[in-house]
């Protein structure tokens, strides 16, 4: 188990070293983005609850320069939540749940592969990642295995942690096609954590961190 | 082009058309170009282990592979640290140790 001082100091340094602001649970910036979520919710459909996205949704979300800030602004609604978007000066940030709290190694770092497809990919991955089932599986379910990677190496079963994994991909409004590349995106995952005890170099560099701390892993 | 992508994401918001949806898949450089590949089965690519989806890519017979390790926070595809392998039994690629590279199939 990862002691939560240092887990939260080693996501603050990879998040600075990714350009990155993580958020905490009680900044009023994620109170505004919970209701942007659980917006998107309501219109999708999807059941969930705005008090679920408040206790238990970690986010992560593009930055947005400055002057389309505040034409997102303007939108009736949800514009006062889309404008909280602007507020990291264009930088990505991650928002984090009270519940992520328990788990800050490995929401970070899925939430910081989210933070790399944006990185990569700018907003126009973000509109693709809204769009396509097929494109949410692909983006989510890597991200899920690093999660999982990190669990796997505090001591959880891989079999679990591909189990878990599974269901909270179940909540991402994916079609047949897409929920079968989700699962073999996490077969996949799992038999790489089960062969290395890794995941492309996760789990080395969280170690390497949480050594700076003095904890050994 | 840069003026070309909104209106393919709205246009695909819109009406949920399979062709705007493909054109704006086509228009994000982290999405691979779609490839002859069957559904479901594995392969190493660069050191990466793919899965090839099930989706078709609309007016083609082609789909995409998709990479199962993340990108790092600054935007790079990780790749396997030792070897990508694709296990004979099961068909899955993953990553493995350096000297593991029995199972065949590492590219």
């Amino acid at each position: 188990m990862i002691p939560r001082a240092a887990a939260l100091a080693v996501a603050r340094r990879r998040c600075a070293a990714a350009n990155v602001e993580l958020i905490l649970p009680d900044d009023p910036r994620r109170v505004a983005v919970v209701g942007l979520v659980a917006a998107a919710h309501a219109i999708i459909g999807t059941g969930v609850t705005s008090e679920h996205v408040s206790q238990y949704v970690t986010v992560t979300l593009p930055g947005v320069p400055g002057v389309a800030s505040m034409a997102l602004a303007m939108i009736p609604v949800v514009g006062r939540f889309l404008a909280q978007l602007g507020a990291q000066n264009g930088r990505t940030a991650i928002y984090l749940s009270p519940a992520a709290l328990e788990h800050i190694t490995a929401t970070v770092e899925h939430e910081l592969g989210h933070a790399g497809t944006i990185a990569a990919g700018g907003l126009v991955w973000c509109g693709v990642y809204a769009l396509s089932p097929e494109a949410r599986a692909g983006g989510e379910a890597p991200c899920y295995g690093a999660g999982m990677a990190v669990d796997v190496a505090d001591g959880k079963p891989v079999d679990d942690a591909a189990r878990d994994a599974l269901v909270s991909l179940g909540s991402y409004g994916l079609d047949a096609d897409a929920s079968a590349l989700a699962a073999s995106i996490i077969a996949s995952a799992r038999e790489t954590i089960r062969a290395t005890g890794d995941f492309g170099g996760i789990v080395a560099e969280v170690r390497a961190e949480l050594a700076k701390e003095g904890v050994a892993w | 082009m840069r003026h070309v992508l909104p209106a393919l994401l709205a246009a695909a918001l819109a009406c949920g058309c399979p062709y705007a949806r493909e054109a704006a898949l086509r228009s994000t450089v982290i999405v691979t170009d779609p490839v002859d590949c069957v559904p479901d089965t594995y392969a190493c690519v660069a050191g990466v282990p793919v899965v090839c989806s099930r989706a078709t890519v609309p007016g083609s017979t082609r789909h995409r592979q998709w990479p199962t390790l993340p990108r790092d926070a600054l935007g790079s595809q990780r790749a396997c640290a030792g070897a990508c392998v694709v296990d004979a039994d099961s068909g899955i690629a993953h990553c493995a140790p350096i000297d593991a590279s029995t199972d065949g199939g590492a590219l």
